[in-house]
Protein backbone atom coordinates (compact mmCIF):
# COMPACT_ATOMS: atom_id res chain seq x y z
CA UNK A 1 0.00 0.00 0.00
CA UNK A 2 1.24 3.86 -0.24
CA UNK A 3 1.94 5.19 2.76
CA UNK A 4 2.18 9.03 2.89
CA UNK A 5 5.05 9.72 5.46
CA UNK A 6 4.92 13.31 7.40
CA UNK A 7 8.19 14.85 7.68
CA UNK A 8 7.49 14.18 3.75
CA UNK A 9 11.43 13.92 3.73
CA UNK A 10 11.77 11.84 6.92
CA UNK A 11 14.67 9.37 6.80
CA UNK A 12 13.45 7.46 9.63
CA UNK A 13 9.77 6.91 8.76
CA UNK A 14 10.70 6.11 4.52
CA UNK A 15 13.08 3.62 5.90
CA UNK A 16 10.75 1.69 8.39
CA UNK A 17 7.49 1.57 6.01
CA UNK A 18 9.56 0.34 3.09
CA UNK A 19 11.54 -2.47 5.63
CA UNK A 20 7.89 -3.28 6.92
CA UNK A 21 6.93 -4.10 2.80
CA UNK A 22 4.87 -0.71 1.74
CA UNK A 23 5.61 1.69 -0.46
CA UNK A 24 6.55 5.51 1.65
CA UNK A 25 5.37 8.50 -0.59
CA UNK A 26 8.13 11.07 -0.03
CA UNK A 27 8.17 14.13 -1.39
CA UNK A 28 12.13 12.99 -2.81
CA UNK A 29 10.96 10.76 -5.27
CA UNK A 30 8.28 13.10 -7.07
CA UNK A 31 11.62 16.26 -6.95
CA UNK A 32 13.82 13.73 -8.45
CA UNK A 33 11.24 13.40 -11.44
CA UNK A 34 11.61 17.32 -11.70
CA UNK A 35 15.46 17.84 -11.34
CA UNK A 36 16.10 14.96 -13.86
CA UNK A 37 13.47 14.96 -16.97
CA UNK A 38 14.67 17.43 -19.23
CA UNK A 39 12.37 20.15 -19.92
CA UNK A 40 12.95 23.76 -21.47
CA UNK A 41 14.43 24.89 -18.54
CA UNK A 42 18.36 24.04 -18.43
CA UNK A 43 18.73 22.09 -15.98
CA UNK A 44 15.24 21.68 -14.62
CA UNK A 45 13.86 23.51 -11.95
CA UNK A 46 12.23 21.22 -9.12
CA UNK A 47 9.60 23.82 -8.72
CA UNK A 48 7.79 25.14 -11.90
CA UNK A 49 4.98 27.52 -12.98
CA UNK A 50 2.96 23.98 -13.57
CA UNK A 51 3.24 23.25 -9.97
CA UNK A 52 2.05 26.56 -8.84
CA UNK A 53 -0.93 25.92 -11.28
CA UNK A 54 -1.63 22.34 -9.79
CA UNK A 55 -1.34 23.76 -6.15
CA UNK A 56 -4.53 25.85 -6.88
CA UNK A 57 -6.50 22.65 -6.51
CA UNK A 58 -5.88 22.68 -2.84
CA UNK A 59 -5.39 26.09 -2.08
CA UNK A 60 -6.74 29.52 -3.53
CA UNK A 61 -5.13 32.10 -5.57
CA UNK A 62 -4.60 34.47 -2.68
CA UNK A 63 -2.16 32.20 -0.70
CA UNK A 64 1.66 32.74 -1.04
CA UNK A 65 3.02 31.04 -3.92
CA UNK A 66 5.38 29.21 -1.30
CA UNK A 67 2.85 27.40 0.41
CA UNK A 68 1.38 26.82 -3.59
CA UNK A 69 4.31 25.73 -4.92
CA UNK A 70 4.62 23.10 -2.00
CA UNK A 71 0.93 22.14 -2.22
CA UNK A 72 1.75 21.48 -5.81
CA UNK A 73 4.14 18.85 -4.93
CA UNK A 74 2.50 17.13 -1.70
CA UNK A 75 -1.08 17.35 -2.78
CA UNK A 76 -0.77 14.97 -5.53
CA UNK A 77 1.00 12.65 -3.15
CA UNK A 78 -2.01 12.81 -0.52
CA UNK A 79 -4.28 12.32 -3.35
CA UNK A 80 -2.29 8.64 -3.70
CA UNK A 81 -2.12 8.29 0.18
CA UNK A 82 -4.00 4.98 1.32
CA UNK A 83 -3.00 5.63 4.59
CA UNK A 84 -0.11 8.04 6.73
CA UNK A 85 1.99 8.01 9.75
CA UNK A 86 2.29 11.66 10.88
CA UNK A 87 5.07 12.22 13.39
CA UNK A 88 3.37 15.13 15.56
CA UNK A 89 6.70 16.72 17.22
CA UNK A 90 8.26 17.40 14.07
CA UNK A 91 9.67 20.78 14.45
CA UNK A 92 13.02 20.61 12.49
CA UNK A 93 10.96 19.85 9.01
CA UNK A 94 13.56 21.44 7.83
CA UNK A 95 14.41 22.11 3.36
CA UNK A 96 11.28 21.26 1.68
CA UNK A 97 9.59 21.23 4.62
CA UNK A 98 10.58 24.13 6.29
CA UNK A 99 6.56 26.02 6.25
CA UNK A 100 4.42 25.46 8.78
CA UNK A 101 1.13 26.49 7.45
CA UNK A 102 1.94 23.93 4.23
CA UNK A 103 2.33 21.07 6.99
CA UNK A 104 -1.08 22.51 8.98
CA UNK A 105 -2.61 22.11 5.68
CA UNK A 106 -1.12 19.00 4.73
CA UNK A 107 -2.06 17.55 7.95
CA UNK A 108 -5.43 19.18 7.50
CA UNK A 109 -6.11 17.23 3.91
CA UNK A 110 -5.30 14.05 5.56
CA UNK A 111 -8.13 14.11 7.92
CA UNK A 112 -10.20 15.21 5.52
CA UNK A 113 -9.57 11.57 3.67
CA UNK A 114 -10.63 8.87 4.72
CA UNK A 115 -7.67 6.80 5.31
CA UNK A 116 -5.94 5.56 8.39
CA UNK A 117 -3.89 7.69 9.57
CA UNK A 118 -1.35 6.84 12.91
CA UNK A 119 0.43 9.61 14.43
CA UNK A 120 3.37 9.35 16.31
CA UNK A 121 6.62 10.88 18.01
CA UNK A 122 9.93 11.44 17.60
CA UNK A 123 11.49 9.02 20.75
CA UNK A 124 13.84 10.48 23.25
CA UNK A 125 14.50 7.06 25.19
CA UNK A 126 14.49 3.99 24.41
CA UNK A 127 11.38 3.06 25.59
CA UNK A 128 9.75 5.94 23.60
CA UNK A 129 11.63 4.35 20.61
CA UNK A 130 10.31 0.81 20.67
CA UNK A 131 6.66 1.67 21.63
CA UNK A 132 7.17 3.67 18.17
CA UNK A 133 8.57 1.20 16.24
CA UNK A 134 6.01 -1.41 17.47
CA UNK A 135 3.08 0.96 16.75
CA UNK A 136 4.20 1.29 13.04
CA UNK A 137 4.97 -1.74 12.59
CA UNK A 138 1.32 -3.11 14.24
CA UNK A 139 0.01 -0.33 12.22
CA UNK A 140 1.48 -1.37 8.76
CA UNK A 141 0.80 -5.40 9.26
CA UNK A 142 -2.43 -4.44 10.36
CA UNK A 143 -2.75 -2.22 6.17
CA UNK A 144 -1.90 -5.21 4.98
CA UNK A 145 -4.75 -7.54 6.31
CA UNK B 1 15.91 4.67 -21.00
CA UNK B 2 15.99 2.26 -18.04
CA UNK B 3 14.18 4.05 -14.81
CA UNK B 4 16.70 5.00 -12.46
CA UNK B 5 16.94 6.04 -8.79
CA UNK B 6 19.13 7.92 -6.53
CA UNK B 7 19.42 6.61 -2.63
CA UNK B 8 21.18 7.81 0.56
CA UNK B 9 22.37 5.47 2.90
CA UNK B 10 23.15 6.58 6.29
CA UNK B 11 24.90 5.03 9.15
CA UNK B 12 23.77 5.14 12.65
CA UNK B 13 26.31 6.93 14.97
CA UNK B 14 26.78 3.79 16.96
CA UNK B 15 27.50 1.48 14.20
CA UNK B 16 30.85 0.41 13.70
CA UNK B 17 30.66 0.40 9.81
CA UNK B 18 32.31 3.43 8.39
CA UNK B 19 31.62 5.05 4.71
CA UNK B 20 34.32 3.93 3.35
CA UNK B 21 33.80 0.31 4.66
CA UNK B 22 30.43 0.62 2.82
CA UNK B 23 31.33 1.92 -0.41
CA UNK B 24 34.41 -0.69 -0.75
CA UNK B 25 31.75 -3.34 0.23
CA UNK B 26 30.25 -2.21 -2.82
CA UNK B 27 32.57 -1.65 -4.73
CA UNK B 28 33.46 -5.39 -4.32
CA UNK B 29 30.32 -6.45 -4.78
CA UNK B 30 30.76 -5.04 -8.54
CA UNK B 31 27.26 -2.98 -8.74
CA UNK B 32 27.33 -0.95 -11.52
CA UNK B 33 26.66 2.21 -9.24
CA UNK B 34 27.45 5.82 -9.05
CA UNK B 35 28.25 6.30 -5.85
CA UNK B 36 29.64 9.29 -3.52
CA UNK B 37 31.10 8.59 0.17
CA UNK B 38 29.65 11.41 2.45
CA UNK B 39 29.86 12.03 6.20
CA UNK B 40 26.98 10.22 7.18
CA UNK B 41 27.15 7.40 4.68
CA UNK B 42 26.39 7.14 0.89
CA UNK B 43 24.89 8.69 -1.91
CA UNK B 44 24.75 6.21 -4.81
CA UNK B 45 22.89 6.14 -8.17
CA UNK B 46 21.87 3.71 -10.79
CA UNK B 47 19.10 1.56 -11.92
CA UNK B 48 16.20 0.64 -9.99
CA UNK B 49 16.54 -3.14 -9.73
CA UNK B 50 20.68 -2.40 -8.77
CA UNK B 51 19.57 -0.35 -5.92
CA UNK B 52 17.21 -2.90 -4.30
CA UNK B 53 19.95 -5.65 -4.75
CA UNK B 54 22.39 -3.22 -3.13
CA UNK B 55 20.00 -2.37 -0.28
CA UNK B 56 19.52 -6.47 0.18
CA UNK B 57 23.06 -6.78 0.28
CA UNK B 58 23.47 -3.50 2.65
CA UNK B 59 21.12 -4.87 4.97
CA UNK B 60 22.69 -8.39 5.07
CA UNK B 61 25.59 -6.55 6.15
CA UNK B 62 24.19 -4.56 9.28
CA UNK B 63 20.20 -4.27 9.01
CA UNK B 64 20.09 -2.28 12.28
CA UNK B 65 22.44 0.61 11.85
CA UNK B 66 22.35 1.33 8.01
CA UNK B 67 18.82 3.35 7.10
CA UNK B 68 17.92 4.19 3.46
CA UNK B 69 15.63 6.89 1.93
CA UNK B 70 15.43 8.07 -1.77
CA UNK B 71 17.32 11.27 -2.73
CA UNK B 72 15.85 13.58 -5.34
CA UNK B 73 19.22 15.31 -6.63
CA UNK B 74 22.05 12.53 -8.35
CA UNK B 75 25.21 12.83 -6.49
CA UNK B 76 27.49 15.65 -6.99
CA UNK B 77 24.67 17.57 -8.33
CA UNK B 78 26.07 21.44 -9.56
CA UNK B 79 22.75 22.76 -7.83
CA UNK B 80 23.07 21.79 -4.65
CA UNK B 81 26.66 20.47 -4.13
CA UNK B 82 27.98 23.18 -1.55
CA UNK B 83 31.32 23.46 -3.56
CA UNK B 84 29.33 25.57 -5.91
CA UNK B 85 27.50 27.72 -3.19
CA UNK B 86 30.07 29.18 -1.80
CA UNK B 87 30.01 26.81 1.60
CA UNK B 88 27.43 25.99 3.97
CA UNK B 89 25.50 22.99 4.35
CA UNK B 90 23.86 21.43 1.73
CA UNK B 91 19.65 21.49 1.52
CA UNK B 92 18.32 19.33 3.60
CA UNK B 93 21.27 18.37 5.78
CA UNK B 94 20.22 19.60 8.56
CA UNK B 95 16.96 17.23 9.62
CA UNK B 96 19.68 14.37 8.54
CA UNK B 97 21.55 15.51 10.72
CA UNK B 98 18.65 15.69 13.09
CA UNK B 99 17.32 12.18 12.37
CA UNK B 100 21.02 10.45 12.18
CA UNK B 101 21.16 11.41 16.04
CA UNK B 102 17.85 9.24 16.52
CA UNK B 103 19.07 6.18 14.41
CA UNK B 104 21.14 4.45 17.03
CA UNK B 105 17.35 4.36 19.48
CA UNK B 106 15.43 2.88 15.97
CA UNK B 107 18.15 0.43 15.47
CA UNK B 108 17.57 -0.90 18.83
CA UNK B 109 13.74 -0.71 19.30
CA UNK B 110 14.05 -2.97 15.63
CA UNK B 111 16.15 -5.55 17.17
CA UNK B 112 14.01 -6.18 19.80
CA UNK B 113 11.13 -6.06 17.69
CA UNK B 114 12.58 -8.74 15.38
CA UNK B 115 13.31 -10.92 19.11
CA UNK B 116 9.59 -10.43 19.99
CA UNK B 117 8.66 -11.66 16.73
CA UNK B 118 10.48 -14.63 16.99
CA UNK B 119 9.71 -15.36 20.35
CA UNK B 120 5.89 -15.36 19.29
CA UNK B 121 6.59 -17.75 16.27
CA UNK B 122 8.80 -20.28 18.28
CA UNK B 123 6.54 -20.12 21.07
CA UNK B 124 5.08 -23.44 20.78
CA UNK B 125 0.92 -24.17 20.94
CA UNK B 126 -0.48 -24.06 24.79
CA UNK B 127 -1.42 -28.24 25.72
CA UNK B 128 -5.06 -27.92 26.13
CA UNK B 129 -5.99 -31.46 27.37
CA UNK B 130 -8.88 -31.87 29.34
CA UNK B 131 -8.67 -33.87 32.91
CA UNK B 132 -9.63 -37.16 32.83
CA UNK B 133 -11.49 -36.11 36.47
CA UNK B 134 -13.10 -33.38 34.43
CA UNK B 135 -14.16 -35.89 31.66
CA UNK B 136 -15.65 -38.13 34.38
CA UNK B 137 -17.79 -35.34 36.15
CA UNK B 138 -19.31 -34.01 33.01
CA UNK B 139 -20.67 -37.58 32.12
CA UNK B 140 -21.76 -38.48 35.71
CA UNK B 141 -23.80 -34.88 35.16
CA UNK B 142 -25.10 -35.96 32.16
CA UNK B 143 -26.38 -38.84 33.54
Amino acid sequence: MKVFVFPPNSLILADLVERFGHEPLVITKEIREMVTTPEIDSPPLNVTEKELIQGLKYVAIETPSGIRGRMGVLGPLIDQAEAAIIIENADFAFGCSGCTRTNILVKYLLGQKDIPILKVEYPSTEENAEAMVRKIFDFLRNLSK
Amino acid sequence: MKETEARIFVISPNSNIMPSTLYWYLISQKFPLKMKETCFGLIVEGEKNVIKEALQKIREVDKYHIFSKIRAYPPGDLRICRANRGGGPRTGFHFIEFECQLLPLIGAALKSLEEEEKIVAVKPPEKRIVPIQVIRRLIKECE
